[in-house]
């Protein structure tokens, strides 16, 4: 073991310039519990100061190295004892520790001051204690060193995976239930269940003129709910068959939008226009139609949506070009491969 | 009511609506183009609902105004709204006189048929006020009197969209005051031209007096009469509501830029502008086509914006044509 001892010495300049004052109180006293210490020990040090209570006096503040060598630990609060009238004792306690082995000396000084006087402050110096730090001793000859170990890994277990899989099973289903939903939403087919075969527009525009002439509405003098329905199923027609969104628009605009799309050559402008503007008297101004008017409105209902349906060259003509994208499409399967 | 109310009603519009085919044309020696905003002072004076007229300087708003108050045989006044203009300005006040030694009366300006607000954002609140009050009203009170305003009244308001600074806009809630915001845009290519020969002539034409109070009255009373059909009015309810819940509609995008929708005096004025606008198309019945053709001047100034809306530009007349592209035409 290698002793080395440390003196420290503070503020020396200190102990010269005491002034009258200083002789009026009593010192303080320093004391620890243990004088030997095994390396990283703690030591407790104790600060009594005996004074008069005229002077107020200031512990020194100690900072993490109370002297090279010596660390401080924890600073306890300062305990005040009351021993005589006037005299009372103040008991400071600090844990200090070394990590270094050696002697050590420990001294320390204390600024008083009188309340009427902070201009002229004293310095009193304490008692020196001293301690001692031991080491264990290692024999370098047989002394072996190892390194640090590696970070063990332990094997992943089937309890940590399966919430993890269980999210990303959930996630999956739900994302691709999403795009179902979605699509379906969009070609305006039902949510749930199997979505029905799209009928035709001029399939159901006949299938609803049918109907209504079963219903017979206007000889029972349902006359508005008949012209409402006839415009209905045409307006509905129009939309399907056009892309025009005629349940939003009124007859004057759904007119201009047939001429616009060039409709009005496949049927009569003018008898359109007619149903149209007898519809909306109907609906509108209480207009009682003659039966005449009812069965021409009907008869031009049917001849529009006759007129305007897809003709059976066009529906070849759509099959013949779904067909030839299909061909298509096989036939560059087979050139990749 | 009945098929032959229909017909006599249709028979009484084409006899008592005669008077809009000369209104048109003497608004058309004075106006070159503007027909929209001809129609819409036609619409306010049959309904008997104030204007509140939008536009850039120079877009003859003042003129039509002129115009067509020397059209009806009324009694016109222009007030220009100042800054320091007071409501004693506008509605009157009590004068003591010396030689009575009594107060009197002294009416104000708004004591006209036709009052002409011009800039009204340009005077502070308690001056729009007074005028707006007048206007819900039709009644001014100057100290311990009430006077009823002459019949008919109708207060045409300008404003400038621009040179904002300085200005006191319009509260929301009295702007709804007004049956009708109606935006001027500029005239066309043609119309300029004809313009500028009308103004360089230095023969500017004047329009002739060929209406009377009464003739209004009577017209008024005739535009109450004109049929509305059920479905008409649900369609009328529906176009309103979907400013309140568009998300019932379909349009629940429109609910962040919607800060308000229309109160039910906008279903009222709506009703009331349709009505008005079949009567000048010389129809005894409203179809939708009148309802769409006032929507826009109807609630534009009655459906508030949120700051998403200001932020993405979107105007309220962006809210309105979506609004009819999804409510269902009867």
């Amino acid at each position: 073991m290698i002793k080395r001892i440390k003196y420290i010495v503070f503020l020396c300049c200190l102990l010269t310039c005491a002034n009258s004052f200083s002789q009026e109180v009593k010192g303080f006293e320093l004391s620890i519990d243990k004088d030997t210490i095994l390396i990283g020990d703690h030591i407790t040090l104790s600060v009594k100061y005996k004074f008069n209570p005229r002077l107020i006096a200031s512990f020194p503040e100690l900072k993490d190295t109370v002297v090279p060598g010596v660390e401080l630990v924890r600073e306890l609060k300062i305990d005040t004892i009351r021993t005589e009238n006037t005299i009372s004792e103040y008991v400071k306690k600090y844990i200090i520790t070394s990590f270094d082995s050696g002697h050590y000396f420990i001294m320390f000084p204390i600024i008083v001051e009188k309340p009427d006087d902070f201009e002229s402050p004293d310095t009193l110096v304490s008692n020196i204690v001293q301690f001692h730090v031991n080491t264990i001793p290692v024999d370098t000859l047989t002394y072996k060193m190892f390194d640090i170990k590696e970070q063990i890994r332990y094997p992943i277990m089937l309890d940590e995976v399966l919430l993890w899989v269980f999210i990303i099973v959930a996630a999956t289903v739900i994302i691709i239930a999403g795009i179902i939903l979605y699509r379906r939403w969009k070609n305006k087919q039902p949510l749930f269940g199997k979505a029905k075969p799209k009928i035709p527009p001029h399939v159901l525009a006949f299938k609803e003129l049918s109907l209504l002439k079963t219903e017979k509405l206007w000889q029972q003098g349902k006359v508005k709910l008949y012209y409402t329905r006839i415009t209905d199923i045409i307006r509905i027609y129009i939309e399907d068959r056009f892309s025009i969104a005629a349940m939003e628009k009124t007859s004057d605009e759904i007119l201009a939008d047939i001429k616009k799309n060039k409709i009005d050559k496949l049927y009569s402008f003018d008898k359109l226009r007619e149903m149209f503007y007898t519809s909306d008297l109907v609906k509108f101004a209480k207009y009682q139609s003659t039966p005449d008017e009812n069965e021409t409105s009907f008869n031009t209902a049917y001849e529009f949506v006759t007129s305007t349906q897809p003709q059976q060259e066009e529906i070849q003509e759509e099959q013949t070009a779904e067909l030839q994208i299909i061909d298509e499409k096989i036939k560059e399967e087979n050139t990749n491969e | 009511m009945s098929e032959i109310n229909i017909k006599e009603l249709n028979e009484k519009i084409q006899h008592e609506s005669a008077f809009v085919d000369i209104v048109n044309i003497e608004m058309n020696k004075v106006i070159v183009g503007q027909k929209h905003l001809i129609e819409s002072l036609l619409i306010g004076l049959l309904s008997n609902g104030h204007i509140l007229l939008e536009g850039v300087p120079g877009l003859a708003k003042t003129l039509a105004i002129n115009t067509l108050a020397s059209i009806v045989d009324a009694k016109f006044n222009r007030i220009q709204f100042t800054p320091d203009l007071l409501p004693a300005d506008l509605i009157g006040t009590q004068i003591y006189s010396q030689k009575n030694e009594t107060f009197q009366v002294r009416r104000g300006p708004i004591f006209a048929n036709f009052i002409l607000a011009d800039e009204i954002n340009r005077s502070p609140a308690k001056v729009q006020s007074a005028l707006l009050e007048a206007m819900q009203e039709r009644q001014i009170t100057i100290g311990n009197e009430t006077f009823k305003l002459p019949e008919p009244f109708l207060v045409l308001a300008t404003q400038n969209p621009i040179e904002q600074e300085g200005t006191y806009p319009l509260p929301e809630a009295q702007v709804d005051r007004f049956m009708l915001k109606v935006v001027i845009s500029y005239p066309k290519k043609e119309e300029e031209k004809l313009i500028i020969r009308q103004n360089i002539s230095g023969e500017f034409p004047k329009s002739s007096q060929v209406l009377k109070p009464e003739d209004i009255t009577r017209a008024r009373s005739v535009v109450r009469d004109v049929y509305m059909d059920e479905k008409i009015e649900r369609y009328i309810v529906d176009i309103v509501f979907a400013t309140r819940t568009p998300n019932d509609y379909g349009i629940g995008s429109l609910t962040n830029m919607i800060s308000y929708g229309g109160s039910p005096r906008a279903s009222i004025c709506l009703s009331m502008a349709a009505k008005a606008y079949a009567f000048i198309k010389r129809r005894g019945y409203v179809i939708p086509e009148d309802v769409r053709a006032v929507c826009y001047d109807v609630l534009r100034h009655r459906i508030g914006l949120t700051y998403e809306a200001e932020a993405e530009n979107i105007t309220s007349e962006d809210i309105i044509t979506q609004i009819l592209n999804v409510v269902e035409v009867p």
